[in-house]
């Protein structure tokens, strides 16, 4: 071991309290990236063709193709965009390349890519269409506790009592999200033009597929560099779309119908700008929060990350004045906390790096 | 090297069986990618380094202050060693 000076020993302590703050720096944007993020999510749903449901005569199936076009061009615009943008920006189109045509790497990412594609965006374009978009930012919580659970089955991760405290109360802060009176009424006798079962199902299919995805993309991304391979993940994933879930919807509502809904989504100026905006923020937060990670530890980016829920309120509540529910606030802080209990490292200054 | 790994890859393989300082394994990854230069890529690795460490592949075992000899003057250097789980990594990920 080196033997350091009193004089090394500041100067390594002083570029370590600099790399946290930039790692708190880069967590508080993904947060506030994040949570502006479900704005334009929310704003898609004014708009036509959504808006109209694809002009479908029964509107749930209107809704529910809707949120099928909207994953799917949520995956496009990520793709698009993190790859040309982001891997563009900071030049790591070689790194791009080495990891698309790497198989191993790529298999981790494209399973990944499948959880949090068609399972988990997919999932939220239905719990924000068919509930709301604060509904659906708050369940998102949730992935936490799946993510922990997988992460102890598979890689036989062990829990501290704090991780299991923290499991308790995001579940306890879960269950007043979902409000179980109002949900149970909801399935029960669902209302006739917005089927909120289908909302439910997104959030399920959400949370699962998010928590499970961290769990499949972790192993690429702790050998590859984030700004290359978060554009392929993105990417493949739109490629997914093109070859296997558009095919499958042309099969379900026919070709007529699906050459119109395809025409009315790609000649919708407005719904293209603000799936762009959508891509930008949220985008923006898978690269920032990998920035974090290293600068100030995985478990203290994503207690940060989190606040993403009362930005999006917050966000949601100003620019398109949807009300803020009691129920849905009180679960999320209660949830919230709990993510603080179970990722929080004890406060070194030092940060991972 | 007969695939065409990407340089966290690389830099990640270049501790198998060695403990080796950032300024050293570093030069070797950047130049053989004609990056050897950039200073931005010489942060970029440092960079890579600090994630490797955060999620086990790596250990830092040693620290030290650069002289200005390698990628600045007053800039903390660290020294590596390769985990069980990086070394499960390379095996399983980049063989």
């Amino acid at each position: 071991m080196t033997e350091l000076t009193a004089e090394k020993k500041a100067i390594i302590s002083k570029e370590k309290k600099a790399r946290v703050k930039w790692g708190f720096i880069w967590a508080i944007l993904t947060a506030v990236m994040w949570g502006i993020g479900y704005v334009p999510l929310q704003t898609i749903w004014y708009i036509e063709p959504l808006s109209s449901g694809y002009g479908f005569e029964d509107p749930n199936t209107g809704y529910l193709v809707g949120s099928y076009l909207d994953a799917f061009v949520q995956a496009m615009m990520f793709g698009l965009i993190l790859t040309v943008v982001w891997a563009g920006a900071t030049g790591k189109y070689r790194e791009w390349k080495r990891v698309i045509t790497n198989r191993k790497i790529l298999k981790w990412l494209f399973l990944g890519a499948l959880c949090g594609g068609p399972m988990a965006i997919f999932g939220t374009a239905l719990a924000t269409g068919y509930i709301g978009a604060t509904f659906a930012a708050s369940v998102s919580l949730l992935s936490c506790v799946v993510g922990a659970l997988v992460g102890r089955m598979f890689n036989h991760e062990k829990f501290s009592m704090k991780a299991i405290i923290g499991i308790i109360v995001i579940v306890v802060g879960g269950v007043v999200i979902l409000d179980p009176a109002v949900m149970i009424e909801d399935i029960m006798h669902p209302s006739g033009d917005g089927n909120t079962v289908l909302g439910y199902l997104g959030a399920l299919m959400s949370v699962i597929g998010w928590g499970v995805e961290g769990n499949l993309s972790v192993r690429a991304l702790n050998i590859t560099d984030a700004d290359a391979s978060l554009p392929v993940r993105f990417f493949i994933e739109f490629v997914f779309w093109c070859i296997f879930m558009l095919p499958l919807l042309l099969c379900i509502v026919g070709p007529d119908k699906f050459f119109d809904c395809m025409s009315q989504t790609f000649t919708s100026g407005p719904f293209l700008f603000w799936m762009a905006m959508a891509a930008l923020s949220l985008g923006f937060c898978y690269a920032a929060q990998y920035k974090a990670f290293p600068l100030i530890g995985v478990g203290r980016t994503l207690s940060l990350c989190n606040l993403y829920v009362p930005v999006s309120m917050i966000a949601l509540y100003v620019f398109l004045g949807v009300p803020l529910s009691i129920m849905l606030v009180i679960g999320s802080i209660i949830a919230i906390a709990g993510t603080f209990i179970m990722y929080w490292e004890k406060g070194s200054d030092d940060g991972g790096a | 090297m007969a695939k065409d790994l990407p340089l966290k890859s690389r830099l990640l393989m270049s501790f198998e069986g060695k403990d080796l300082w950032d300024y050293e394994a570093i030069p070797p990854i950047l130049e053989a990618d004609g990056k050897g230069d950039s200073d931005y890529w010489k942060l970029t690795a440092r960079f890579w380094l600090a994630e490797l460490a955060l999620n086990g592949l790596l250990e830092v075992v040693d620290e030290d202050v650069d002289n200005g000899m390698h990628f600045g003057a007053n800039k903390s250097m660290s020294k590596y060693h390769l985990t069980e789980y990086g070394l499960q990594a390379i095996d399983s990920m980049l063989r």
